[in-house]
């Protein structure tokens, strides 16, 4: 989207100082937020004076010219944007007002908020703000987001929806200014991005507040992400950096690793024995004809061009994607195929499954031998969930053992409702609360736990 | 599964590879691991496990078999001065008036150990040279300057390799009394003196000497030597500064705890002279200092203080493992700070590239802030384990000048000197690992402006830095592993001529190895020869910078400098 599309006339600017007398002074601060504790996440490991988010939300305190150079970290490890600097597209253009820090939201995020005080009941406050949009590093894929802000239990105003390509940060955008009534002495300004997924991240940055009216009407009209309900995205992986190491040197389009780096990696079909499929060390092959294997390493099944694989006992972090507008109560089938296999060059028999969660709950399949040097015939695994929340991840996390590197493969991933409860399918539920995003990360936090507990006496539902 | 069995599997052909790899994407690995106090040695994990294995060929026990004759030669170029650390005030490291050691002559075989100078501490400092100096009696010598660790200056003929003089500035501080023991057994002068030359035989030496008359009373004094004798021109000055701070109270250089260990800068009639902290002692009362003296009177002019505001962790030290503050044309200078409180809002400047006025009478004219500077402070990360270097500007140049540092953290960040409140040009992470002690060097060879950077456990690397719009780019890489905190190279060469330029650098292995690197292409070490092992046995930290000019390469060690040069 230009950004000339972009810079529609919502939000017509010039802010007129109020006629009726002085009013009080009011407390907002820090609306550069230059009054920080250093780049990262906050709530997490920085915070801002005079903001708060409900943590462990999605929301990063950046450095200008440092979005891209990895030294923003949160709960999760690093939290880049794409930039120049890390093979994005387009350069991170300096934050505009100058302080040198701007924050950024991941879509569906806690909202960013500040209780304002020594407001005059009744009066117009205009609030200006710079903002664009960006995707977290290692994400892939256009998306579409707008920021939602609101003043007290006032209307929520909007920013354009706009798109951001894969792998982009979008210009700085200023639409002018947004008018308040405040309808009390004391209210919360909040910010919440909305977008296409969890990885679209809206950034923010000068923010005022001023007593006076912005010229025109107020935005009212809230921006709809096309998108269907609960839809996966690239369940076959075929749309992606290439082959290599997810979160090093490739990624797939929507999905993610929940912390870094992983060892997690894409592979073409019929290449995984010869080299190179490139990590962290180097070229990273299965056992197959091609390299000195047994027996030969089949195809994943319905032709798919590509698969993943991910070992089971070295830096096991799921592969996620993150769904939104699903029907809360509503029932969804996840299907996949899978195989086993071990890193070439080692030996001994393994032991592996793979784990599958949305949201809380996981259900795994069933724990198979790989003979050493060797990899199993592709299976099809059918798993059940019920969505706890309009928004929820989508993980794989691969178990193995003894670590001689035990590799489980997938492809061919689906996301399907089955049926819904009241609204029927193709309903869009709710926005979620932003809050609710909290509970939904912190329930993804303690999944490995759990995945790996259930090892011994899993749910077998396949 | 290990890392480093994995690594081995993954194979050292594969090195190369994922360390481009590594630069193209940014993201290699989690994070920043905690450090330790300033400079103290740490385990460190292997976090790049495809390391080239170290060196094993074990130096000349003893000088070349052609020492003498190679002492002797003379050197064929015109004679340069070295008065400042890193040769200039941009700090660049850069000789570019060497005409005898070009990358092919350094690998012929005929370079090697002329000389071994002995001395009397550890010789933290850079040595410094001045040619063609009119001794007192009349003798035109070239005169090497070495400082030690046990407070002493020595003078030595810089053709011939007679000592000329020696002077002791006291008795060093015990490294026991101080409390720190990130040097072994004592601290003395420990940054890097600079000359002021006034012509043909007229030289002051400024230096920084620490030290402990009786037990536990410590002292820290600005001297002001003649080149010629080694006596001091004038009374010393103690180094006594004092401010108040905003709440009252009164901040004091604490002569215990803290110390002069970056090198010191001249500029326009003043003595600039920094000051950190030994080990982050007394972190709760002590500030990192910038102080300006008059070069003629010794007297303290002006100071900045880094914290204004205690808090209970103030520290912002000013050490830069040895990097002097650099100075811009208009005698503005940069400093690095390490850990410490960092305030937008009040003058706290932790964790920050600092623009001083040459005066020091002001604020900061401009500060930059490591963005994550609170993780940097709770796993002591300091950004200020780096020093500062000014790009220097080339004819045709239209991009504004720049200024490139780095930590502990290894993020290469290139920032505006101007300083303006968002001045990162670039950053870019080099890893996840540890980053570095010591800070850049730079060529303006035939491939362009090229800044040199060797991190923590990692190879020597070659960033390409074009002139027109800044931006440093992954050119060339080494095949051996540093020490503990990387190193601290510096080049020489025949202005930009290829094949001139040769990257020198003390390796911190046991023992310390010089080594040399054709700065065209980096690759394999062309040399390297031990220097002898450091005084702190098992917890080395020997952050050494050598000096090369008029042919000869001086690597400073514990108890040595160590010479190199060229046989017939």
């Amino acid at each position: 989207m230009g950004v000339c599309l972009m810079r529609i006339a919502l939000f017509v600017a010039a802010a007129a100082l109020a006629a009726a007398g002085i009013g009080h002074a009011q407390s907002f601060q820090n609306g550069d937020f230059s009054d920080n504790d250093g780049a990262g996440q906050i709530g997490y490991n920085t915070s801002l004076v005079g903001w708060t988010v409900a943590a462990p939300g999605a929301t990063y305190l950046y450095g200008t010219g440092t979005a891209d150079a990895g030294v923003t970290t949160g709960a999760n490890g690093p939290n880049d944007l794409w930039g120049e600097g890390n093979g994005g597209a387009t350069l991170i253009p300096d934050a505009p007002a100058g302080s040198g820090w701007f924050v950024a939201q991941g879509a569906g995020s806690s909202a960013l908020k500040q209780t304002i005080t020594g407001l005059t009941k009744g009066a117009t406050y205009v609030l200006n703000f710079n903002y664009a949009y960006a995707q977290k590093y290692g994400a892939f894929g256009p998306t579409q987001l707008y920021w939602a802000v609101k003043l007290g239990n006032g209307q929520t105003e909007y920013t354009p929806l706009g798109t951001n390509p894969s792998k982009s940060f979008t210009g700085w955008f200023n639409d002018g200014a947004i008018s308040f009534k405040a309808t009390a002495a004391t209210q919360v300004l909040s910010f919440a991005a909305f977008g296409t997924n969890g990885q679209a991240f809206a950034a923010l940055d000068g923010v005022t507040i001023t007593e006076g009216q912005a010229p025109g009407p107020p935005p009212t009209v809230k921006p709809v992400i096309p998108m269907t309900a609960g839809k996966l995205v690239n369940g076959n992986f075929a749309s992606n950096g290439g082959v290599g190491q997810i979160n090093f040197n490739t990624a797939a389009d929507g999905w993610y690793l929940s912390g870094a780096p992983g060892y997690t990696f894409i592979y073409a079909t019929g290449q995984a024995d010869i080299c190179c499929t490139n990590g962290q060390y180097g070229d990273n092959e299965l056992w197959g004809k091609n390299n000195g294997g047994p027996k030969a390493l089949s195809a994943p099944p319905r032709q798919a061009a590509y698969f993943v694989a991910q070992d089971g006992a070295f830096q096991v972090v799921p592969i996620s994607q993150d769904l939104t507008r699903l029907t809360v109560g509503g029932t969804y089938k996840v299907n996949f195929d899978y195989a086993f296999a071990q890193q070439a060059g080692f030996l001994g028999d393994t032991q592996q499954n793979w784990c599958v969660s949305l949201g809380g709950a996981a259900q795994c399949t069933p724990t198979v031998t790989n003979l050493s040097q060797s990899s199993t015939a592709w299976s099809h695994g059918s798993f059940t969930f019920v969505a706890g929340a309009a928004a929820e991840t989508l993980s794989f996390l691969a178990s193995g053992s003894p670590a001689d590197p035990p590799f489980a493969l997938l492809a061919n991933v689906s996301f399907n409702p089955v049926k819904s409860v009241a609204g029927g399918l193709g309903v869009v539920a709710a926005v979620p609360e932003p809050d609710a995003w909290a509970l939904m990360i912190v329930g993804l936090g303690a999944l490995g736990l759990s995945a790996r507990r259930r090892r011994g006496a899993r749910a077998v539902t396949v | 599964m290990s890392d480093s069995i994995r690594g081995m599997k993954a194979g050292l052909a594969a090195a190369c590879l994922v360390l481009l790899a590594g630069m193209a994407t940014a993201q290699i690995a989690p994070g920043v691991p905690a450090g330790v106090p300033n400079g103290r040695p740490q385990t460190l994990k292997p976090h790049r496990p495809a390391h080239a294995a170290p060196i094993s060929r074990l130096p000349p026990a003893f000088p070349m078999a052609a020492a003498h004759a190679g002492l002797a030669s003379l050197y064929g170029g015109a004679a340069t001065d070295v008065t400042t650390y890193h040769y200039d005030d941009n700090r660049t490291g850069w000789n570019p008036t060497e005409t005898d050691l070009t990358a092919a002559t350094v690998a012929s075989g005929r370079f090697g150990v002329l000389a071994t100078l002995g001395v009397d501490g550890n010789v933290f400092a850079q040595p410094l040279l001045v040619s063609n100096f009119t001794m007192p009696d009349g003798a035109t010598r070239d005169v090497l300057i070495i400082a030690t660790g046990h407070d002493s200056v020595y003078a030595f003929d810089a053709r011939s390799y007679a000592q000329l003089w020696k002077v002791s500035l006291g008795a060093p501080q015990s490294s026991n009394d101080v409390g720190c023991g990130d040097v072994q057994p004592e601290y003395g002068i420990s940054s890097t003196p600079v000359i002021v030359r006034g012509g043909a035989g007229a030289a002051t030496i400024y230096v920084v000497s620490a030290t402990e008359p009786s037990s536990y009373e410590f002292h820290t004094h600005l001297h002001a030597l003649d080149l010629g004798t080694g006596a001091d021109l004038r009374p010393p000055t103690e180094i006594t500064p004092t401010a108040q701070l905003q709440t009252g109270a009164t901040l004091r250089f604490d002569p215990q705890n803290q110390w002069s260990r970056a090198g010191l800068a001249y500029r326009n009639g003043s003595i600039y002279v920094s000051i950190g902290s030994h080990c982050d002692n007394n972190a709760y009362a002590i500030s990192g200092w910038v102080l300006r003296y008059d070069g003629e009177s010794l007297a303290l002019k002006n100071s900045f203080h880094t914290i204004q505001t205690p808090r209970g962790y103030e520290l912002a030290s000013v050490w830069m493992t040895g990097f002097a503050p650099a100075i811009d044309a208009a005698g503005n200078l940069f400093v690095v700070t390490g850990n410490g409180d960092y305030s937008s809002k009040q003058m706290d400047y932790g964790e920050s590239i600092l623009k001083l006025g040459p005066n020091l009478n002001t604020p900061p004219l401009g500060r930059y802030v490591a963005p994550n500077y609170n993780a940097l402070n709770s796993g002591d990360v300091d950004f200020g384990s780096g020093g500062v270097m000014l790009l220097p500007s080339l004819a045709g140049q239209t991009a504004p000048p720049v200024a490139i540092a780095m930590g502990k953290d290894p993020v290469m960040y290139m920032v505006r000197q101007a300083m303006t409140a968002a001045p990162v040009v670039q950053a870019r992470r080099i890893s996840y690992g540890s980053g570095v002690w010591g800070g850049p060097a730079y060529f303006d060879g035939p491939a362009g402006p090229t800044v040199f950077y060797q991190i923590n456990g990692d190879v020597l690397r070659a960033f390409c830095a074009p002139a027109v719009a800044p931006s440093l780019k992954l050119a060339a890489q080494g095949t051996t592993g540093a020490g503990y905190g990387g190193s601290q190279p510096i080049v020489s060469s025949n202005g930009s001529a290829a094949g001139t330029g040769v990257v020198w650098l003390i390796r911190r292995s046991i023992p310390m190895e010089l080594e040399a690197y054709a700065a065209d292409t980096l690759g394999a070490p062309i040399f390297h020869s031990s220097i002898g092992g450091w005084s702190n046995a098992g917890d080395p930290n020997p952050f050494l910078t050598p000096m090369e000019a008029n042919g000869r390469v001086y690597a400073p060690g514990y108890l040595s400098v160590t010479v190199f040069g060229l046989t017939p």
